[in-house]
């Protein structure tokens, strides 16, 4: 089973990406955190295979939570989701240990290709 | 005469024969025969014997016996025949007629008792010994001064006593002699005495002789001549080789040259040389020279005298200097002198004269005044004065005059003339004549001048009375020399009544106010100095202008009081403004946060869900039929794409995310690509790659100046080429933007309507920072923003 931590404030989001997750992944657990604190707290107590991180987070800056998530986890993707579509975005969290960076607003499918992108560049 | 026994000597025996007519021949042979050194001459008479007898000597006469007697008689020569003991016991004529004596009075008597003939003790002894020796056979001849009998002067007697023998040469008696020499005497005496008067004149005028016997270069000096020569008669031998080789080197040939030619042309000489003593010295002779020939005509000696002239030569030489010295100073002087004699007679103008008076320069002496005056009158703006004033002074020996002349060309000289004198009495008169044209010129001028100034004195007091500033004047020891009349109402005085008083004894509250300190530091530095200053003994603001000068201070004051607390009221007011700008700018800021927040928040997150959902209800439409609803679920997929892409613009547009998620750096690099897609413009980055953490609201600052820069660049610049330069040191922040555009003169910069410009000032002053724009037309324009920063502890 895939365990997926999907980390962004808006509940609309939140259950879009995840009814997106299990159409397109056979056997997935997604993990939902509304802000960075609370998604450093499953972190720290559960295992994932990927994190799904918006940067625009109301408890805290999302480059910095990205760094904080690597520096525990070094090992695990962190797909970066922003509703900002500067490259300057993609080549900060690239520069900042992200496994990619996706566009809110993309379509399902580059959504599903990014995660699975992530998930197997995994371990 | 044999018998007589005449003794025989060395010299020369005379006899005079006197023989009368019919006398008969003595015998002369017997004569002869006694010796042969006798000479005998004969006298045919008694008058020739008598002759003979006075002119020369005979040591014996003979003769007939009376007639003897008569010749004894009747010649002046006195004689007398003396006893041995020296009583006279006969006497010729010659000495009764000459003393007028009787013969009684003579005979009988010793010749040494007769008061006449010796009348002093030492003739008395001198004549008892020649007697005496006389008596013992031997003849004395000696010269006596005896008294005249007559009138009791002096006579000299050339006086002799002999032997008389008789046949047995036993000595019988004496016989005397004499003559009366007292007139040769006396012309011996006179001669002695003028030669050593000779001597005497020689030395005092220093006049020496000598003469040089040619053959046997024998030369004789007199003692002057030594005197002259500094030489000791009895070391030097005086030669001509001797005499040359003490003239002096240089006229040495002259002088060969001159004697020859003298000898030669056996010619009298004149000439001057100079000789060197042995010291060294040199002294100038003038000597005159003439040649004696010998029978053949031929120069035989040369005789002359030398006359000591050094004194004279020396004086001439002198004078010569000095006069040359007058002269030359005469020349050299800027006055043109004239010296006329007593008569008016021009004595000596100077070169300088004739150039000033336009006369000729052989003008010269021997003209007279009057005529020269005549030369020069219509040269004059008053000639008729001028001759008068000459024509006078002609007049008045003693008068003196300075006055000025003015000619009609405008020259204007300056007369003096000053009588000369000689030894007290006036001997002639000094003109002396100066330009002074340009003195007077200058003179004039400085007048002018002086009016001119206090023309403008009193203009300028005017203005001062005028002029709404208080004005006052300061003499180096602090009193009011000048107050004009508001400067008396600011300090509130009667303006007059302060001229002379001392500025702190009037206002002693104001000593040691920043004002007087002014004052002092003015000065000291001789320099302006401007003040504004808070004056707290009357709660009032003052600006002084202070002016240092020689005199001491002059001061303009104004009562700034109301413009101060008007400009400070500004000040306040701007400060207000600012700040109140600020704030809207915050909170403009705000807003647009707030906004872009919940663009994203709620807009952009409803639209990812709405993309996401209408993605899922495409998928979930069966594809043959319901093409229709296919179609209008693509459709609406498109319109949130497109919101998505408004609502990303509008909110990056609010504040860019980027700024806050990425920091300033990211922002700036995305600002510029931003800014090439829009403006064509190329920019070229000079930015950190790693943002260190810096206060957000520089950040934000630096990212509205570095947009408002871009901005004014696109408008205004016309630029190829931006550099954009961030520096985030740990002194500061500094961002740089330089474009190639245009440039931007100074006056667009300071314009109030160049708003950006204004814009970006205010930003950076909000923030701390400053902002630095430089350019000129054609070099582009670079604008600098520098803010120091406070980097924050951690991330």
């Amino acid at each position: 089973m895939t365990r997926i931590l999907l980390v962004d404030d808006s509940d609309q989001v939140r259950r879009s990406v995840r009814e997106l997750l299990a159409e397109v992944l056979a056997d997935v657990a997604v993990g939902e955190a509304g802000g960075a604190v609370e998604a450093l707290a499953l972190l720290d107590r559960e295992t994932w295979d990927v994190v799904l991180l918006d940067l625009s987070l109301p408890d805290r800056n999302g480059m910095d939570t990205l760094r904080d998530i690597r520096r525990m986890r070094p090992t695990l993707p962190v797909l970066v989701m922003s509703f900002h579509t500067e490259a300057e975005y993609a080549t900060a969290v690239r520069a900042a240990g992200a496994a990619g960076y996706v566009a809110k607003g993309s379509s399902s499918g580059v959504i599903a290709t990014a995660v699975k992108s992530a998930l197997s560049i995994r371990g | 005469v044999k018998q007589s026994g005449v003794k025989q000597s060395n010299a020369v025996f005379r006899i005079l024969f006197v023989e009368e007519e019919g006398l008969g021949q003595p015998r002369v042979d017997g004569i002869l025969d006694l010796t042969a050194k006798t000479e005998y001459v004969r006298a045919g008479s008694l008058r020739e014997a008598r002759q003979l007898l006075e002119s020369e000597r005979f040591d014996l006469i003979v003769a007939d016996e009376s007639r003897l007697r008569r010749v004894i008689d009747s010649i002046y020569t006195f004689v007398g025949l003396f006893s041995i003991g020296g009583v006279v016991i006969d006497v010729n004529q010659a000495p009764l007629t000459a003393s007028t004596l009787r013969r009684e009075q003579l005979v009988g008597h010793r010749f040494v008792d007769l008061p006449w003939f010796a009348h002093s003790a030492s003739e008395r002894s001198r004549i008892e010994m020649a007697i005496e020796s006389a008596g013992n056979g031997e003849t004395v001849r000696l010269e006596t001064w005896i008294r005249s009998v007559r009138d009791g002067s002096p006579m000299c007697i050339d006086a002799a006593f002999s032997p008389l023998r008789d046949q047995n040469n036993i000595i019988t008696h004496v016989i005397a002699s004499g003559v009366n020499v007292t007139s040769r005497k006396r012309a011996e005496e006179a001669l002695v005495a003028s030669q050593a008067r000779l001597e005497e004149a020689q030395r005092v005028a220093h006049v020496g002789s000598w003469e040089w016997n040619i053959a046997e270069n024998r030369v004789r000096w007199s003692d002057e001549l030594f005197n002259i020569y500094a030489v000791d008669a009895a070391d030097f031998v005086p030669t001509y080789q001797g005499f040359l080789s003490r003239v002096d080197p240089d006229d040495v040939e002259h002088t060969v040259a001159i004697i020859r030619q003298a000898v030669e042309g056996v010619t009298p000489f004149i000439y001057d040389h100079r000789i060197r003593r042995p010291d060294g010295s040199v002294r100038m002779l003038h000597t005159r020279g003439e040649v004696i020939a010998d029978d053949s005509g031929k120069a035989a000696r040369l005789v002359g005298s030398c006359w000591d002239v050094t004194d004279r030569w020396q004086a001439t030489r002198e004078l010569e200097h000095v006069v040359s010295t007058l002269t030359a100073t005469l020349e050299a002087t800027a006055d043109g002198i004239l010296v006329a004699d007593r008569t008016g007679k021009v004595a000596a103008p100077n070169q300088r004269f004739l150039a000033l008076w336009r006369l000729p320069s052989d003008f010269g002496p021997g003209a007279d005044v009057r005529e020269l005056v005549d030369r020069v009158r219509d040269q004059l703006v008053e000639p008729a004065q001028f001759v008068d004033k000459m024509m006078e002074l002609a007049g008045d020996e003693e008068g003196e005059v300075h006055d000025i002349l003015h000619f009609g060309d405008g020259r204007v000289y300056e007369r003096y003339a000053m009588p000369q004198r000689m030894g007290g009495s006036v001997c002639g008169r000094v003109y002396s004549f100066r330009d002074v044209t340009q003195r007077e010129g200058l003179v004039r001028k400085v007048e002018a001048r002086r009016a001119e100034a206090e023309v403008a004195r009193k203009q300028y007091e005017i203005i001062l009375e005028r002029i709404s500033d208080g004005f006052v004047a300061l003499d180096r020891s602090w009193r009011y020399t000048y107050v004009n009349t508001g400067g008396g109402r600011m300090l509130g005085r009667n303006a007059r009544d302060l001229i002379g008083k001392h500025i702190w004894t009037e206002f002693p509250e104001g000593r040691d106010q920043p004002f007087h300190q002014a004052y002092e530091q003015a000065i000291e530095e001789q320099r302006p100095i401007q003040i504004r200053e808070f004056y707290a003994p009357w709660k009032k603001w003052f600006e002084n202008r202070i002016y240092p000068s020689r005199e001491g201070l002059s001061i303009f004051f104004t009562d700034v009081t109301g413009q101060v607390e008007a400009q400070e009221e500004l000040r306040v007011s701007n400060e207000r403004l600012r700040a109140l700008a600020a704030r809207l700018e915050a909170i403009r800021e705000d807003e647009r946060r707030t906004i872009a927040r919940e663009i994203h928040d709620q807009i952009g997150q409803s639209l990812t869900a709405l993309k996401l959902d209408v993605g899922w209800l495409r998928s979930q439409l069966p594809t043959d039929r319901a093409a229709a609803v296919a179609e209008r679920a693509r459709a609406i997929d498109a319109l949130v794409d497109q919101t998505i892409e408004t609502a990303r613009r509008l909110s990056a547009t609010m504040r860019p995310a980027i700024l806050d998620d990425l920091g300033l750096a990211a922002a700036v690099r995305w600002q510029a690509r931003e800014f090439e897609q829009r403006a064509r413009v190329s920019c070229d980055l000079d930015l950190p790659n790693d943002s260190p953490p810096i206060d957000p609201a520089v950040a934000l600052a630096m990212f509205r100046i570095l947009q408002e820069a871009l901005t004014n660049v696109a408008r205004h610049a016309q630029a190829q080429k931006v550099h954009i330069g961030l520096n985030l040191g740990p002194g500061g922040s500094v961002l740089t933007v330089a474009d190639d555009g245009r440039g931007v003169a100074a006056e667009e910069l300071e314009r109030p309507t160049s708003l950006g410009i204004a814009g970006i000032r205010e930003r950076a002053l909000a923030v701390g920072g400053e902002v630095t724009i430089t350019g000129s037309p054609g070099r582009g324009t670079t604008l600098t923003v520098r803010v120091p920063t406070v980097a924050k502890r951690g991330r």
